[in-house]
């Protein structure tokens, strides 16, 4: 009679358990809700930078969208600095911060292990369409939007054949037709901005 | 003793348990701040927990919760590996908890760990690997069939060891205990020799005492009476007035009494703690010198009593001589003593009969015999029937030990009146 009794319970709290796993994947799978007064910015744009960003003017800019608060951006922290260091020789790199708490460009900095510029300016990501934490921008060097969107197919996803915004980077250089950026690579996840409510 | 070792091994895997499952439990935390992943950290971290308890308490005679705990460590591994978003490194969690295994010595529970992991990287591996996209599994492009076989082959050898070193500690353990106790039966042993060896020293010592206390007595005690006795002699062949022939009269009984009191001691304990001494016995010569020393005892006014003897010995006959010299004297003696003044012919008659297994003796007397209630009693020490007795109250009790020393054996019959039969059993050693 025990045995059933623990058997059953036993069952109970499995399926809980694997419930837990499947909601928080489920949680993960869904896309940062679009703000009520967003903008949206269409590829080929030009984004004026208005000097926010001490960045050269003749190479293209990556900028990279980042919340230290922000359990995705902190992820995606050791992805980021491979790129940097891959196509640093090619395109300027600028981190923009996007949180309320004042963090100096130093510590960024620091955490990236690098020292490319940082700015706090919300404003540049309002002028790229970004609404969310860790967004991938890619500027030609006529400042003209080529890339908005995701790092990956999902949150926490490192599959190196959906790394979209490397794709990006290698497609502006090999002077290939823009690949068809669609569903996964531009529907953005991660945090809201500036405060996350939903990770 | 090989029970309380399992209680042992139980109670102290189960606290080490506890710690470690503890251990694991914040850990989960710990890695939550990475990524915030509290929900799964607390959630499933808990669950956890409770599975194991759970068990351990609704089961409590069984040993299914060992087998939770190794469940449990696999599903600690998935939670740190899904907390951390896919760190392989947290796959070394398996073989943590293989290793924490051992301490149960039993190799069996390394199989609920080894199917969740199995199970696990299986169904996940595959559902990948066919195109279902909702699950994410690996990222690495060349997770081949061959690569898994062969990861599932290195993880399997962890868990396979960790069983075999289960099973050898157990098997070592086991083999530890029951040296331990021979090693314990052996040192007793050797004490119990010890001991052995003290108490013979100590007897031998005590042996010595006695012989000279022997020595005294048979000497110191007896030399004065006898030098008394023969003052008295002396005096009783002077011219003596009546009254003063009475009082030697007394004088010598008292004496004489006094001295057979002093000899039944000696016999006693001479019996008592002499070795057995195996001689051939002669009974005829032996009832000889018997009826020689007792042909002058009792009171002068007594009666001679005949002293009969019929010996039909076929084999030789071998046991103690002085034991039995003992035995037949206090037996014959008893019968002259207790004569009955009624029968006209007093006797006391002895047969014995030997065979070559034992020798049966019978000494059968007319005496005055002895009451049903008396005939258990006779055979203690310092009994007499009455007070007027004349004797020590020692003849038959020592007349039973020395049987018993013999180790043979000692009946009475008799009816008052009628005289006494005494049947003594001797196996001829």
């Amino acid at each position: 009679m025990k045995k059933a009794i623990t058997i059953v319970w036993l069952l109970v709290i499995f399926s809980s358990m694997a419930y837990i796993f499947w909601y928080t994947d489920w949680k993960y799978s869904l896309p940062t809700p679009v703000p009520n007064q967003y903008h949206p910015v269409g590829t080929g744009t030009y984004v004026d930078l208005g000097g926010k960003l001490p960045v050269p003017g003749d190479k293209p800019v990556f900028l990279h969208f980042f919340n230290p608060d922000c359990p995705c951006s902190r992820f995606n922290i050791p992805y980021f600095k491979s790129l940097a260091k891959k196509y640093g020789n090619k395109i300027s790199f600028a981190i923009v911060v996007l949180n309320n708490k004042a963090y100096t460009a130093r510590e960024v900095q620091s955490k990236f292990d690098v020292d490319f510029p940082v700015s706090f300016d919300s404003t540049i990501a309002a002028a790229c369409g970004v609404y969310s934490t860790p967004q991938a921008v890619l500027l030609d060097a006529t400042r003209h939007l080529y890339y908005r969107g995701n790092y990956n197919k999902s949150r926490y996803c490192t599959d190196t054949r959906s790394n979209y915004a490397q794709m990006a980077i290698d497609s502006l250089f090999g002077n290939i037709y823009r690949p068809v950026f669609a569903g996964l690579a531009l529907k953005a996840y991660g945090c809201q901005l500036p405060v996350c409510t939903q990770k | 003793m090989h029970d309380a070792y399992l209680a042992q091994v139980k109670h102290k895997s189960d606290r080490l348990m506890n710690y470690f499952l503890v251990s694991f439990f914040v850990t989960g935390l710990l890695l939550a701040l990475f990524y915030d992943t509290w929900l799964v950290a607390i959630g499933v971290g808990t669950l956890s927990l409770i599975a194991y308890y759970s068990t351990r308490l609704l089961l409590p005679h069984s040993n299914a919760y060992q087998y939770m705990v190794s469940a449990v460590f696999g599903i600690f591994m998935a939670q740190f590996i899904y907390q951390m978003h896919g760190l392989f490194e947290m796959h070394f969690i398996a073989f943590i908890g293989s290793a924490i295994l051992v301490t149960f010595q039993n190799w069996k529970l390394q199989i609920p760990l080894a199917a969740v992991v199995i199970v696990h990287h299986a169904s996940f591996g595959y559902l990948q690997y066919i195109g279902y996209d909702k699950i994410y599994f690996t990222q690495l492009d060349y997770m081949t069939l061959q690569t898994f076989i062969i990861h599932g082959i290195l993880a399997t050898v962890v868990f396979f060891i960790c069983g075999l070193w289960a099973f050898q500690l157990k098997k070592l353990n086991e083999h530890q205990i029951e040296q331990n106790f021979e090693m314990g039966r052996f040192q007793e042993e050797q004490l119990q020799k010890k001991a052995l060896l003290k108490s013979n020293d100590e007897l031998k010592k005590s042996n010595k005492e006695l012989d000279s206390f022997v020595y005294s007595v048979s000497h110191d005690l007896r030399a004065p009476l006898s030098s008394m006795l023969g003052v008295v002699g002396l005096c009783e062949m002077a011219p003596l007035d009546p009254f003063m022939l009475k009082n030697v009269t007394l004088l010598k009984s008292s004496i004489k009494k006094l001295d057979g009191f002093i000899m039944d001691i000696l016999d006693y304990s001479r019996n008592s703690r002499m070795e057995v001494d195996r001689q051939e016995i002669h009974f005829t010569d032996l009832l000889t010198d018997i009826s020689g020393n007792l042909k002058f005892m009792g009171a002068d006014d007594q009666r001679t009593v005949d002293i009969r003897s019929t010996i039909r010995n076929g084999v030789a006959f071998y046991s103690d001589k002085s034991r039995i010299g003992i035995i037949l004297n206090n037996l014959i003696s008893n019968s002259i003593r207790y004569q009955n003044p009624q029968v006209a012919d007093p006797y006391v008659e002895v047969v014995v009969e030997v065979s070559e297994s034992a020798a049966d003796i019978r000494v059968r007397d007319n005496g005055i015999g002895i009451d049903k209630e008396n005939q258990v009693k006779v055979f203690n020490m310092f009994y007499r029937v009455s007070s007027k007795s004349i004797g020590s109250g020692l003849g038959l009790y020592i007349v039973k030990e020395a049987v018993e020393k013999l180790h043979g054996a000692i009946e009475l019959r008799s009816e008052p009146g009628k005289g006494c039969e005494f049947s003594i059993h001797l196996p001829n050693l």
